[in-house]
């Protein structure tokens, strides 16, 4: 929770900016001085600027330049400094941040990326592109690579697997979260401080009641052979996320999954994996845990070793890329 | 899905703040210019989330014909620089560096400052040696000691989740920073002299003790000392936080600043 580590002045690239579809979009380019097979492409997580939470991605860019991989990081519309508002932020009504993350995860900045590669390979002479991002910057990479002749490769840290829009109901979370709520509620039953709470009225009595409730019917469930799975019709999966990352997968692509072990997104990637193969040590893609970490990564042990994820995955996928040039 | 955003030119700049290269961004105003202004935005976690109201808030202004610099502190966002090495004086320096910057490009020998929460704090210290300067201060932080301690309480909640218990207190936490370690906030790396710094201030005494033009926006939970300042209490979200629910940027803000600039603008002119 405290560290002593050395402190690392960040460069934060050029700043830069080009046009799509009429929206002026700005970014922050991190340039190389030797030649590199590929360029990385990082994707706004959500409504966060370019740095990402807590300058992640700066961070991030700083690993990647030290490799000699020029980085560019920009805004999408209506984020950060690009142009752009959203049409709902014009009307009565405003926008909720959960729509905002609902169509983030739909691909509504496909195109914005799509522009930004295109920008990337013109300005650095870059031809290869890695696509990257944390929470709905792997979203959008998943659908802006995985039809992209130029996009190897995409690296997705902390992908959600379902719609920020609903997984606020408690029927809604995985079996993982709920047993681990069930669990907390169990063992406050020999606290006295809890009694406490519970006799005045202090407990979240809905919540807890709708724990209890959820757990009840999914043992009942399972019980009657329901697949612990959720199916398909269950609209709160994103299923043409998970198509695509299927799709970019028979593609050859490389991808790499990253999840913090503390992130409920990790608990929900779990009861998907079956969909990406029955054998886990045999997934079409590489998957990595950080033990502890939470969704954005705040403790520097934890991103280094996000960073030291991304950087030999990068060394594996442009070692493969050399030998296959000559050819 | 999204609507083009009419404006005038927004130019990227990069600027010298002492050692370090900071990113700001100058909005040209739509017509004859009017003004200028400096936006000074909140500090870490707090910055990123008021991130989009500035952006309104600048082509608000821009649209009204102020010229705007937003600029990063050392150490945040797009400026050169750790976050560990800063202090609540490395702010107050980057802010002349803006205020020298937009004199020297616009021509304002005076230009307003509107700072949100810490940012705020900032801009009144910045001013209280400067009074010529006529300052807009959006939910001030006032009380930078309960403001230090919420800092280590983000901390303390990331063990609980994380841990399911406190495994380090907020006394051992301060021991660790006066030996010379960090300790993170949300991913920000807060050192010993951030903390004493905050823990210095007198806020809420220098915006008593200030002489010059002021404006406070704020909500109605926020207590402000008897004050010159001219204040304006309504009711809005924390957009320096994650929104809940409505993440639009708050209108009455934005109008309250806009507003009372132009008056600003309108005095001088008489």
């Amino acid at each position: 929770m405290s560290v002593g580590a050395p402190v690392h002045a960040l460069d934060t690239g050029v700043p830069v900016s080009f046009d799509f579809a009429g929206f002026n979009l700005v970014g922050s380019l991190h340039a190389t001085n030797r030649p590199a097979s590929h360029g990385v492409v990082l994707l706004n997580q959500g409504p966060v600027d370019r740095g990402g939470s807590h300058r992640l991605y700066i961070k991030l860019a700083n690993e990647l330049t030290a490799m000699g991989v020029p980085v560019l990081r920009f805004d999408a519309r209506g984020v950060g400094e690009s142009d752009g508002i959203w049409q709902a932020e014009t009307q009565e009504t405003g926008l909720s941040i959960l729509e905002a993350y609902g169509h983030i995860q739909r691909g509504v900045w496909k195109d914005d990326a799509l522009a930004a590669i295109e920008f990337m390979q013109r300005t650095t002479g870059v031809s290869r592109i890695i696509l990257g991002g944390l929470c709905g910057g792997a979203t959008t990479a998943v659908f802006a690579g995985v039809d992209h002749p130029a996009v190897d490769a995409m690296f997705l840290i902390g992908t959600p697997i379902t719609f920020s829009s609903v997984t606020r109901r408690t029927a809604d979370l995985p079996d993982a979260i709920i047993e681990r709520d069930s669990a907390a509620y169990r063992r406050k039953l020999f606290k006295l401080s809890s009694w406490s709470r519970l006799l005045s009225m202090k407990t979240d009595y809905r919540t807890m009641a709708h724990v209890f409730m959820v757990q009840l019917q999914r043992q009942v469930g399972r019980l009657g052979g329901d697949a612990s799975m959720p199916g398909d019709d269950d609209g709160n999966i994103n299923l043409p996320l998970i198509k695509s990352i299927l799709r970019a997968c028979k593609r050859r692509k490389r991808l790499l999954f990253v999840y913090g072990e503390n992130d409920y997104l990790w608990q929900e990637f779990q009861e998907h994996l079956k969909r990406f193969g029955s054998d886990r040590s045999r997934l079409p893609f590489e998957l990595k845990t950080i033990p502890k970490a939470n969704h954005i990564l705040t403790e520097a042990s934890w991103q280094q070793a996000l960073f030291t994820s991304v950087c030999d995955w990068y060394s594996r996928i442009a070692g493969s890329q050399a030998h296959r040039q000559p050819a | 899905m999204f609507t083009p955003t009419a404006k005038a030119l927004e130019e990227p700049l990069q600027f010298r703040s002492g050692d370090a290269r900071l990113h700001g961004m100058l909005h040209h105003p739509v017509d004859a210019q009017q003004g200028a202004v400096v936006l000074c935005t909140a500090d870490g976690e707090e910055r990123a989330w008021c991130h989009r109201t500035y952006m309104f808030l600048a082509r608000t202004l821009a649209s009204r014909g102020v010229a705007v610099l937003r600029f990063e502190y050392t150490g945040q966002a797009e400026s050169d620089g750790a976050y560990e090495e800063t202090t609540l004086a490395t702010r107050v320096n980057d802010i002349a560096a803006a205020v020298k910057l937009v004199i020297d490009r616009t021509g304002e020998t005076a230009p307003a400052l509107v700072g949100a929460r810490l940012g705020a704090t900032c801009v009144l210290e910045f001013a209280s040696k400067r009074p010529q300067h006529p300052i807009a201060l959006i939910e001030p932080v006032l009380d930078t000691s309960a403001y230090a301690r919420n800092l280590l309480r983000v901390n303390l909640t990331t063990q609980m989740v994380i841990h399911g218990q406190v495994v380090q207190t907020s006394e051992q936490l301060l021991e660790r920073l006066a030996a010379g370690e960090f300790v993170s906030a949300n991913g920000y790396l807060l050192s010993h002299n951030f903390l004493e710094g905050l823990e210095q201030q007198r806020a809420a005494e220098q915006l008593t003790a200030f002489q010059g033009r002021a404006l406070v926006v704020a909500t109605p939970a926020l207590r402000i000392t008897t004050s010159s300042a001219e204040i304006v209490r309504t009711p809005f979200p924390p957009f320096w936080k994650e929104p809940k629910a409505d993440m639009t940027p708050p209108k009455a803000v934005i109008d309250a600043i806009a507003s009372w600039l132009e008056q600003q603008v309108g005095r001088r002119a008489q």
